[in-house]
């Protein structure tokens, strides 16, 4: 499915947008499978293709992502509708060269737009800001725990192989498995040492996990000799330790938070 | 057995260049085109001439088998090598018609068995001599499979047998690559042997030496005494160093083609053309590759020349900074292994009232890939503030940095900060509220408050 998006919106330079109208850029998305595990990771190519004799530049937001906008239809029928990435923070800028007839793609992370925690067929809209929207049917599949740790097992090879900006972005698609399966991994690749300075990404997948053994690979992490591990650490559990009904839970983390042995 | 390596040798399979010479079993040799070689031919006619000065059925079938041994030797000899084996000829032949004009007899010879690939049968034992020489080299002459003096004594009965002795002497005493289970046997032995009655001939002074890989080298002379003879005769020959062979050699074991030397022997696969990047494939092979040369030292590149604009108030609140920056190598794509980010650190969490109620991780890391040389920030304060309004200033530290395996251990590198993120109530004047939020003489502001 292709559509045509705004040329506005998608011109990045002022001087380019004249040379673009003519043919504005073909967006496309396209899930990378038809059905996901829950808590699987769910990436989507975006692609943009340039028809025209030279070459356009489009605008794709911070971090090349800012400007894609999803609208979710869940399983229920509740609409979740215009969801963006939030915006503070620094990002790099989205701008993106294509040349004559090339094809631009890219893979995004469905997740960071919409946790998709149910099972179910999602309907997925998805456009360039301002742009017509494409259709997506993501399917997610009831838990599984075999497939997940397939998945997870996949994950942390690919991480620990990676390098520079791909394993940051394989780190925080694993952030997104919010679920307990994922925990020994995120151990397992906390204490390789094979990370750069992608851990923070982990670490908040255990405070979304939120279980003991989540905890406990947090309070592990408080020993870390990275700080900004250490720190997020004692911040997630500071959160987790006020949110847990978990009465066990809560003083193991303020025992831990106080540094007590 | 064929073998992968065939195709590339260049040898071809023995023809059957069988010769036959009385006692002989007679086998057809390749056919050689009439008229090829003009002064081979005029040998060929002069020898037929001299043959058939007497010609008795014996003789005659001595000297046919001669002439298609001869034929069949200058048809394989190297072009390098026929000279001297037509010198060889018209030398033997030459002292042959003096000795037989002295002796009242005609005389020719026969260059007896020769060629490549030759099926010897002694007649006297039965026993076949296979050559497995290998014929490496088309059109080449391995060796010369012997010599004989036909004499032609005058008694018919005694000279066949004579030829027929003399061609089995002729036929053992092969400097032939190959005979019996393929060594070279280039033995002086066989030329000192003796044949038996009714004749005999010795044959001295011959020296054959096998040149490994080489073949026969034939040098010397040879003095031959003829028994049983109307009159017994010394007749001595004189011989040039004939040939250097190059197709004389063992045998391979389990080829019989090819010889043992022969890198396919011992390499079937790759007859020895092994990829000298990876012995475990041919050097044909088109995975045989070089590696690929051994990667640049990295580059110990880490950003610099860092730049913050002024802030800038885009609305709702939000403050907008653009920065950005270099390479320490000039090449922003250098900057591939590194890691470029924003750690801000709050006082606390979450924001104080009449901030909203938003609880930011603390710190907040946000880490990206340097190559792009371009980010902004924007600080916003998302959610709903708090009423009643009160006056509160929150102070966030802020800084930018890097991180390259190469620089400080692969540890953080600030660039740029500490900046200071103040964000604050207060009142008018005219008793309305407003938020500020500062930072790096930049600021913005929801003025009032709703």
């Amino acid at each position: 499915m292709r559509t045509t998006a705004s040329t506005a919106l998608i011109c990045w330079a002022l001087a380019s947008c004249p040379d673009s109208v003519a043919g504005a850029p073909l967006t496309a998305f396209r899930a990378a499978k038809e059905s996901f595990a829950l808590y699987e990771p769910i990436f989507v190519e975006v692609s943009v293709e340039n028809s025209e004799g030279r070459e356009i530049r489009v605008d794709l937001g911070k971090n090349r992502k800012g400007h894609l906008v999803f609208d979710v239809i869940s399983p229920d029928g509740s609409q979740h509708d215009d969801l963006r990435l939030p915006d503070p923070g620094a990002g790099s800028t989205g701008g993106v060269a294509v040349a004559p007839g090339e094809t631009y793609r890219q893979q995004v992370l469905l997740n960071e737009w919409f946790p998709f925690r149910e099972p179910g067929t999602y309907r997925v809209f998805a456009r360039v800001d301002g742009g017509s929207p494409s259709t997506l049917l993501i399917r997610i599949e009831p838990r599984d725990d075999k497939a997940l740790h397939v998945v997870c097992s996949d994950l942390v090879q690919r991480i620990l192989q990676a390098k520079g900006h791909e394993q940051l972005e394989l780190a925080r698609a694993f952030s997104y498995i919010e679920d307990p399966v994922a925990v020994p991994y995120v151990a397992r690749m906390l204490s390789a040492d094979a990370l750069f300075h992608s851990q923070y990404l982990l670490l908040v997948s255990l405070e979304r996990i939120g279980t003991p053994a989540a905890a406990e690979v947090l309070i592990s992490t408080l020993k870390s000799k990275d700080e900004d591990s250490r720190d997020l650490a004692r911040d997630a559990l500071s959160r987790l330790a006020g949110q847990t009904s978990n009465e066990a839970l809560r003083d193991r983390i303020r025992s831990a938070l106080r540094g007590d042995p | 057995m064929e073998t992968s390596c065939l195709p590339r040798t260049p040898r071809i399979p023995c023809p059957n260049s069988r010769i036959s010479v009385p006692g002989f079993p007679r086998i057809p040799g390749p056919r050689i085109p009439a008229g090829r070689d003009t002064e081979r031919a005029d040998m060929l006619r002069g020898l037929k001439a001299e043959s058939n000065e007497r010609g008795d059925a014996a003789t005659v079938a001595g000297r046919v088998a001669a002439r298609k041994a001869l034929r069949t030797l200058l048809a394989q000899a190297p072009p390098e090598n026929r000279a001297s084996l037509l010198e060889y000829v018209e030398e033997r032949a030459a002292l042959l018609r003096l000795h037989a004009r002295r002796e009242g007899a005609v005389a020719s010879f026969a260059p007896l068995a020769a060629g490549r690939g030759n099926a010897l049968v002694k007649p006297s034992t039965g026993e076949v001599r296979r050559e497995g020489c290998s014929c490496r080299y088309p059109g080449q002459l391995l060796n010369v499979g012997g010599y004989s003096d036909v004499l032609d004594a005058g008694g018919g009965t005694a000279q066949a047998r004579s030829a027929s002795k003399v061609g089995e002497l002729a036929a053992t005493a092969t400097c032939a690559c190959g005979v019996g289970n393929y060594v070279p046997t280039c033995n002086p032995e066989f030329f000192t042997t003796t044949s038996s009655s009714p004749s005999s001939a010795t044959i001295m002074g011959v020296s054959a030496t096998y040149l490994a890989g080489l073949g026969c080298a034939i040098s010397g002379s040879q003095t031959a005494t003829l028994v049983n003879m109307p009159r017994e005769e010394l007749v001595a020959a004189r011989f040039k160093p004939l040939f250097i062979g190059n197709g004389c050699c063992s045998a391979c074991a389990w080829n019989p083609y090819i010889c043992a030397y022969d890198p396919c022997c011992d390499d079937p696969v790759c007859c020895g053309n092994r990829c000298l990047y990876n012995p475990n494939i041919c050097s044909n092979d088109p995975a045989c590759l070089p590696p690929p040369p051994p990667p640049p030292p990295p580059v110990c590149a880490h950003p610099s020349s860092f730049q913050l604009s002024q802030g800038t108030d885009i609305g709702g609140g939000t403050l907008h900074f653009d920065f950005g920056w270099g390479s320490s190598t000039g090449n922003l794509a250098d900057l591939s292994s590194c890691t470029m980010g924003e750690r801000v650190d709050y006082p606390f969490t979450p924001l104080p009232p009449p901030l909203p109620e938003v609880s930011p991780n603390n710190p907040t890391v946000i880490n990206w890939t340097p190559t792009g040389g371009v980010a902004f920030d924007n600080h916003s304060t998302p959610g709903t503030f708090r009423t009643p309004y009160s006056d509160v200033t929150f102070t966030a530290t802020q800084i930018y940095r890097y991180a390259c395996p190469c620089v400080n251990g692969g540890n953080w590198v600030t660039i740029a900060g500490p900046f200071y993120i103040t964000r604050s109530v207060s009142q008018n004047p005219n008793g309305s509220w407003k938020f500020t939020i500062t930072e790096n003489q930049g600021s913005a502001s929801i003025n009032p408050l709703p």
